[in-house]
């Protein structure tokens, strides 16, 4: 069913979104956004930075797979397993084996849920994928 | 094929290799890959490996266009793009006093890499027709 891959294009752009969001706060408000999830704050602040270029970096890079997962499916498959699999699985290995502050559990457990979610909807849209004809998802905001 | 396409899938895969070796170096010699390189000291290596990671995943998105530069021909145009934006925000970093001199290195990396893919992307494109587009787009 198309509505599986429409709402996983949905759910992709609103992590977008989220994603969006830190990288703002990483590259221009490092401190205020450390200090609200209770994270030292490091010196010097440049790698906290540029981390949050990267991370800009592969929100843009996921773009694709949330235009369409079947045209772009590798793409889609990386946005969800690598890129929000690891990312949970990085910051929650610090909290949880590496003593790392708690704040980064906040990071952590939104790459889960959007992880979560996402690989349940490309799953469900890769079965119903024609083997002949791939679907397209014209406009995810459009039912 | 057309050698230009060859030589473009053969760059994007010199950076992938390129940034995994520095994303492993980051997370298992922190402090000799900042001093070989100049970076500056770090108090915690936790971003550091937070950046590594993120470098990796980067260069997983890398491999599709890698692999099929006409399939995943945005791909292939973004990581241009993801080679260009970090290098100028490296160079202007150094340039304005804000990041340690290292980061040239880093820059200068990321720009010649970036140059020479969007180079070789554009000319693969020009010299290709449309059947063969087609013909590997669906392969």
């Amino acid at each position: 069913m198309k509505v599986d891959a429409k709402w996983f294009s949905r759910t992709v752009w609103i992590g977008i979104a989220v994603n969006l969001f830190f990288v703002i706060a990483l590259c221009f408000f490092p401190e205020t956004l450390l200090s609200w999830l209770h994270i030292q704050i490091p010196v010097p602040v440049i790698w906290v930075r540029i981390a949050g270029l990267l991370l800009l970096e592969v929100s843009l890079l996921s773009i694709p797979g949330a235009l369409n997962p079947y045209r772009h499916k590798a793409t889609a498959w990386i946005s969800v397993l690598l890129a929000r699999g690891s990312g949970a699985a990085f910051f929650l290995c610090a909290v949880l084996l590496f003593n790392q502050a708690w704040g980064f559990l906040a990071i952590a457990l939104v790459d889960l849920f959007f992880g979560i979610i996402q690989g349940i909807l490309l799953f469900l849209a890769m079965g119903t994928e024609t083997p002949t004809a791939p679907e397209s998802v014209n406009n995810a905001w459009q039912d | 094929m057309n050698q230009y396409l060859i030589w473009f899938k053969r760059v994007v895969w010199f950076g992938i290799v390129a940034n995994f070796a520095f994303a492993f170096f980051a997370i298992f010699m922190p402090i000799r890959l900042l001093t070989a390189l100049n970076l500056g000291s770090v108090e915690s290596t936790i971003w550091l490996f937070n950046y590594s990671v993120l470098l990796t995943l980067l260069s997983c998105f890398y491999i599709p266009a890698a692999h099929n530069p006409y399939r995943y021909i945005v791909n292939s145009w973004l990581l241009v793009a993801a080679r260009l934006i970090p290098a100028t925000t490296f160079f202007v970093g150094v340039l304005i006093g804000y990041m340690p001199k290292g980061f040239l290195t880093l820059g200068i990396g990321d720009f010649t890499i970036g140059c020479i893919e969007a180079i070789l992307l554009m000319l693969a494109l020009r010299s290709v027709n449309d059947v063969e587009v087609q013909q590997v787009k669906v392969s």
